[in-house]
């Protein structure tokens, strides 16, 4: 498929033709088979060994395919293997991709959402021409290395250093909560070139090689069972000069778009982390009879007002101007009804949450109990989504900050004393 | 559909003019009762907004639901008191399905003008089960009795649309005010803002505007209406309260800080915003799926019922408790908004009727 037509296609021209795509290769996704078959709630994360090794070549194989038909980056500049196309393009595209049963691309989530828009936004363009392509065919399988044993919701406290020499730097510390370490050829390394004290003001970021010397990639057992983040021990690893991204010290602003995109990924309601939760709430309760009960009943209709309006807040934020925040509020949102979904399974299900009884679609239910926690903490906690929409949408006091020596301090009441 | 632009225009408008024309204080409002019919008229001279929906053909502008949702908000932001809720967003529509009927057209007319307060009068909107008003083809003409528990506006009326029961069958009758057998009485609520009546009608005279199938389309559209508009105004409701909020946290100061400062009232007021922000995603959903499949539309407005009024009464409930002392004042006007949004709340939503109504309308959807 070639782009050279700068006209572009309608937004029903490119639906067609993601469906001629569709249609020939994958069936069209069926309501779930409620009642046979795998009965998993969560989005299945990678497994360990040969099953997810199979998965990853299934995704990257399906991922060249849609690629080379020019449907994988949209809205991507043509120069780095986009289709050129909006994002109004895009969102259509992708819906119409959920109408099919395609394979779990997961995998990809980190380099196409996080990692491809950093380097896309701030990448010099040997690293867009570098990576850009790569990470869109699927070739290369990207994770993120931020976050530190003493730097989680505090990330500008970073201790991970990256220090000249010669023409490169040299990077030493450890990362961890890396999704997809154990799979990437490619992460984004925020290290701290400055002063410690000079927190967010002191940090570049990198494209590190995953396969260079020196860095060592652990798995981390997660309380659902998986394996699905790492920690990273980095200890001497050469980085070219070339693969920095942005000015040096200047990584913070990165960081920022990185979180942004990982915010609204994490909130958004098609990021395959459930799977039709409510529809198999309704099965459940009536397979179960418990529809009966008008407890229960009441969670179900609560189950899909939340489902309903978590999508549409998700229609309205692809119009809403940045300032809403709303990859924060969808973020707290979508933690918060999965939390609503279990609760509602617990109270159908009752004992048969906790011990596996072996009938369909029960026992199941047990990997949202597991999983829900994690998803208040990854890509900012409630806790700190909260703090970015009283700060930046309500223009709430900031919270205080350790002071940066040299530097006039400015109160936080002296700063926000009488109405915004 | 109206452009961004023009819906932030009217929004503007209306805001400025309600404003300026609604009281600010529960002694304000007790004593404003008067000063509504030239609020009425100015609003439909100066900016036409009782013609929102209305057609150009009949002289109103023709705008869209959505248009006319951003006036029910700034309605309910300013806390109007006047008949607009029930002329615009319960009457005019049910009025639009019978757009064929001249009598119909005339009262459409005279809404977008300003001359004429239509006020539904549905009994079953206040009380689920009550058995609405009895109409009998004497012969005389027709006339109608029983008693309408509530009428929101009721006495503010030029006459009332009332759904009645012709033989089995409904009908939608017009009752002028003044007419013999018809006498309202103003009933004592908790919304300081916004009068209710009782109807009493005893053998008073009645025009039938329609009968049948007909009636049950004009009912349909004068209860979806007043939903959608209610709904609205909770939105309006909740956004106001936290603004009022957000303002006050900003400058009472205790322990040396501004209040607001503190992690406890800002994840709170956090939380109040994704509160309001799930309401108006609400709202949308509802608008946009009116044109839906009968079970997905009832249960988009079923949602809209239920978050919109639990989203106002929160906010407002918690806008008196972050005010502290002061919001628990009479003076004060807070608790004005948690008096609106609980009466608005349980119009919306009351007995867990809406939660039934999606419970079932989902079971359906996923059936079929």
């Amino acid at each position: 498929m070639t782009t050279t037509s700068t006209a572009g296609p309608t937004l029903d021209e490119i639906a067609a033709e993601a469906h001629a795509f569709l249609a020939a290769r994958v069936p069209r996704r069926a309501p779930a088979n409620l009642g046979a078959g795998p009965d998993d709630v969560m989005g299945v994360g990678l497994r360990r060994g040969d099953a997810e090794l199979a998965e990853v070549e299934a995704a990257q194989t399906w991922q060249r395919d849609l690629f080379a038909a020019g449907l994988a980056w949209i809205d991507g500049p043509v120069e780095y293997g986009g289709r050129g196309l909006t994002e109004a393009h895009r969102n259509r595209v992708h819906a119409v991709l959920r109408e099919y049963d395609v394979p779990n691309t997961a995998c990809f989530m980190v380099g196409h959402d996080i990692v491809g828009p950093a380097i896309l936004a701030h990448g010099t363009e040997e690293q867009r021409a570098a990576y850009l392509p790569g990470i869109w065919r699927g070739d290369i399988i990207c994770c993120q290395l931020f976050s530190e044993p003493g730097a989680g919701s505090d990330l500008a406290s970073l201790r991970t250093s990256a220090r000249r020499a010669g023409d490169g730097w040299v990077v030493n510390g450890q990362k961890v909560w890396s999704s997809y370490a154990h799979l990437a050829q490619l992460g984004e390394l925020l290290a701290r070139t400055g002063d410690p004290a000079d927190r967010h003001r002191g940090i570049t970021a990198f494209l590190v090689d995953m396969d260079a010397p020196g860095v060592d990639v652990r798995p981390l057992r997660q309380i659902t069972g998986a394996e699905h983040f790492n920690e990273v021990f980095l200890d001497d690893v050469a980085v070219p000069d070339a693969q920095r991204i942005g000015e040096v010290d200047g990584g913070w602003p990165i960081a920022l778009t990185t979180l942004t995109s990982e915010r609204s990924l994490m909130g958004d309601e098609h990021n395959g982390l459930m799977n039709d939760p409510v529809r198999r709430l309704y099965a459940l309760a009536e397979s179960t009879g418990a529809d009966a009960d008008p407890v229960v009943r009441e969670l179900l209709a609560e189950a899909w007002e939340r489902e309903q309006i978590v999508r549409e807040t998700a229609r309205r934020s692809l119009a809403a101007p940045a300032e809403d925040q709303s990859g924060s509020v969808l973020k707290l949102m979508s933690t918060a009804d999965m939390e609503f979904y279990v609760a509602a399974a617990t109270r159908i299900l009752g004992p048969r949450l906790a011990v596996d009884h072996g009938t369909w679609g029960t026992f199941a239910w047990s990997q949202l109990l597991l999983g829900a926690p994690a998803h208040r903490i990854a890509g900012g906690s409630d806790e700190i989504q909260k703090n970015i929409i009283a700060e930046r949408v309500l223009g709430l006091p900031r919270d205080p900050r350790p002071p940066i020596p040299g530097r006039s301090t400015t109160t936080t009441t002296q700063r926000s004393r009488g109405p915004a | 559909m109206i452009s961004a632009e023009e819906s932030r225009a009217l929004r503007e408008a209306t805001r400025r003019f309600v404003r300026a024309s609604t009281p600010q204080s529960a002694d304000d409002h007790e004593a404003a009762a008067a000063a509504d019919r030239r609020t009425w008229t100015g609003m439909a001279r100066r900016l036409g907004l009782q013609g929102v929906r209305v057609p150009e053909e009949f002289g109103g502008t023709g705008l869209d639901l959505e248009a006319e949702l951003v006036v029910h908000e700034e309605m309910g932001g300013a806390l109007h008191g006047g008949p607009f809720l029930p002329v615009v967003g319960q009457a005019v529509p049910a009025l639009l399905t019978l757009a064929g009927d001249e009598r119909a057209r005339t009262m459409l007319a005279e809404i977008t003008a300003g001359t004429s307060v239509v006020v539904p009068a549905d009994a079953r909107w206040y009380e689920p089960d009550a058995a609405p008003p009895v109409l009998s083809d004497g012969a005389g003409g027709p006339t109608i009795s029983g008693v309408v528990p509530a009428v929101m506006a009721g006495t503010a009326a030029d006459g009332w649309l009332v759904p009645a029961d012709a033989g089995g069958r409904t009908a939608l009758a017009w009752v002028p005010a003044g007419t013999a057998g018809a006498a309202t009485e103003p009933m004592t609520t908790i919304d300081l803002t916004r009068g209710f009546a009782a109807l009493r009608l005893q053998d008073a005279a009645a025009v039938v505007l329609a009968r049948g199938a007909a009636a049950e389309r004009a009912r349909d559209a004068m209860e979806t209406g007043a939903a959608l508009a209610l709904a609205a105004e909770c939105v309006g409701i909740a956004a106001e309260a936290l603004d009022l909020t957000v303002a006050y946290v900003k400058v009472r100061e205790q322990f040396g800080q501004v209040i607001g400062a503190f992690q406890g009232v800002k994840h709170q007021l956090a939380d109040l915003y994704v509160t309001l922000e799930s309401a108006r995603s609400a709202l949308a959903f509802a608008a946009r799926s009116v044109g839906e499949s009968p079970p997905l539309r009832d249960a988009a407005l079923a949602v809209a019922r239920r978050r919109c009024g639990a989203a106002a009464f929160r906010i407002a409930g918690e806008a008196i408790h972050l005010h502290g002392g002061i919001g628990f004042t009479w003076e004060h006007r807070v608790h004005l908004y948690y008096r609106r949004a609980k009466t608005n709340q349980v119009l919306l939503d009351s007995g867990g009727g809406q939660a039934r109504t999606i419970a079932t309308n989902v079971a359906a959807l996923y059936a079929g």
